[in-house]
């Protein structure tokens, strides 16, 4: 069953093969949290709302499509639970309908430079991410944490694929400019 | 905590349950049927709306000046823009859960939603669908749509008049009204109309102007739209021209 693909074992569970929903939890459990851990910010209850994905994920199971890929569905559900978590605790500042979504972008697509950056970006990225804002954060541990491409991420957060571009894009920024000021403070600190 | 054996015991014991197929294909049909319930009730709005701009004459006044623009906004019937607008967002927050409209920018899912109603309005007002719902509903008790269609003609302000020219004057013409009175219209350098226009006897014209008791300085005067039902208000209206 392991070397299945998700959408086949998904295949399995709407046949009736409750089981195997077992594999899918292992293969997301880690992603999700650590997806969570980033997005949320904090640690707490993060088990809590993994488990309530996984149990929405089963709930909602026969409305998945199988042509499409499995990854960007859970990843939609956590996005949505995490989202609402946000709202409970009013951290979200999320809004029906953001400003960048409105407007037309430039195309912005992925490039061999995004690549060479995401390895040199991770360890920045990871001490950083907290000083951003969310809709920012979100997109960047979409990219280059879980791997997800731009078209999956625009399936996750439902906007459209140059608005993940320019995200992407301005997060890069803002996460520099937070290194910028670090470096700063540290070398005054030296000084 | 084991996250994958406490999720598969719940499924196990029943706790947590999957959904069936049809629950989502019944949702999908919904959303699917709301979409379609909403545009056809907008375009159903917005040509009901232009049939009150052409229908009172407001819609054609606004083209004679602040005056006109004036009479334009106060008579326009607000609360069914309102609506309309506010049914055009919903339709937006609907359709938004469709991936055609969330891959593309906002504004242009709003845009292609406004310009499908508009088309639809626009469609409709092509046809003899709201004058015929109007002469149905006109001698009906019809509830919502009688008191919707009679109300057009009570938007009329005063100073917008549809009739019939019966006689050529000096200084203009007399209208014999929509409503059965007879109107002396004096046109004057002011008059917006057609340019170097010579109005004729049978002539069915709409006059936007000053009243003073029978007489009204006319500030435009363009010929009346081809739908109008100028027999509305007296049955007899008109054939007396006839004879």
């Amino acid at each position: 069953m392991s070397e299945l693909t998700d959408e086949k074992i998904v295949i399995a569970i709407q046949k009736g093969n409750t089981e195997v929903f077992g594999v899918l939890i292992e293969r997301y459990e880690a992603k999700l949290k650590r997806y969570a851990h980033k997005f949320l910010n904090y640690q707490e209850e993060i088990e809590d709302l993994v488990q309530d994905v996984f149990i929405k994920s089963y709930t909602n199971i026969q409305s998945f499509d199988v042509t499409q890929r499995f990854s960007p569905w859970i990843y939609r559900i956590a996005h949505n639970t995490f989202v609402n978590e946000l709202k409970r605790k009013k951290q979200g500042g999320f809004i029906l309908f953001d400003v960048d979504t409105i407007l037309p972008n430039l195309p912005s697509k992925e490039t061999a430079d995004d690549e060479a950056l995401s390895g040199e970006l991770r360890e920045e990225l990871d001490s950083l991410l907290t000083e951003i804002p969310a809709k920012y954060r979100e997109v960047l541990v979409l990219y280059y944490f879980e791997e997800l491409s731009y078209q999956e991420i625009s399936e996750v957060l439902q906007i459209p694929v140059t608005t993940v571009g320019v995200r992407i894009n301005r997060g890069r920024i803002k996460l520099k400019f937070c290194f910028e000021n670090k470096q700063k403070k540290y070398n005054k600190n030296i000084l | 905590m084991n996250t994958k054996l406490d999720i598969l015991k719940k499924i196990q014991s029943g706790e947590i349950d999957m959904k069936p197929r049809w629950h989502f294909v019944l949702k999908s049909l919904l959303l699917l049927l709301s979409i379609v319930t909403i545009i056809l009730l907008v375009i159903y709005i917005l040509s009901f709306i232009f049939f009150i701009f052409r229908q009172s004459g407001v819609g054609f006044v606004s083209l004679y000046g602040f005056r006109g623009l004036s009479i334009f906004v106060i008579n326009s019937p607000w609360l069914l823009i309102v609506l309309a607008v506010t049914l055009v967002v919903v339709l937006q927050l609907l359709v938004h859960k469709y991936s055609f409209s969330y891959h593309q920018p906002l504004l242009y899912s709003f845009l292609g939603l406004i310009l499908l109603v508009l088309f639809g309005a626009y469609a409709i007002g092509q046809t003899q669908f709201n004058p015929r719902l109007q002469g149905f509903v006109k001698d009906r008790n019809i509830p919502v749509f009688g008191p919707l269609y009679r109300g057009i003609d009570e938007r009329r302000p005063e100073s917008i008049v549809f009739g019939t020219i019966i006689e050529i004057t000096n200084d203009g013409f007399v209208l014999e009204s929509d409503r059965g009175e007879t109107l002396h219209i004096i046109i004057t350098r002011v008059t917006k109309g057609l340019p170097n226009k010579i109005y004729t006897i049978d002539e069915t014209v709409l006059v936007f102007g000053d009243r003073k008791g029978e007489t009204i300085i006319a500030l435009g005067v363009r010929p009346a739209p081809v739908d109008f039902d100028f027999n509305k208000h007296d049955k007899n209206f008109g054939r007396g021209l006839q004879k």
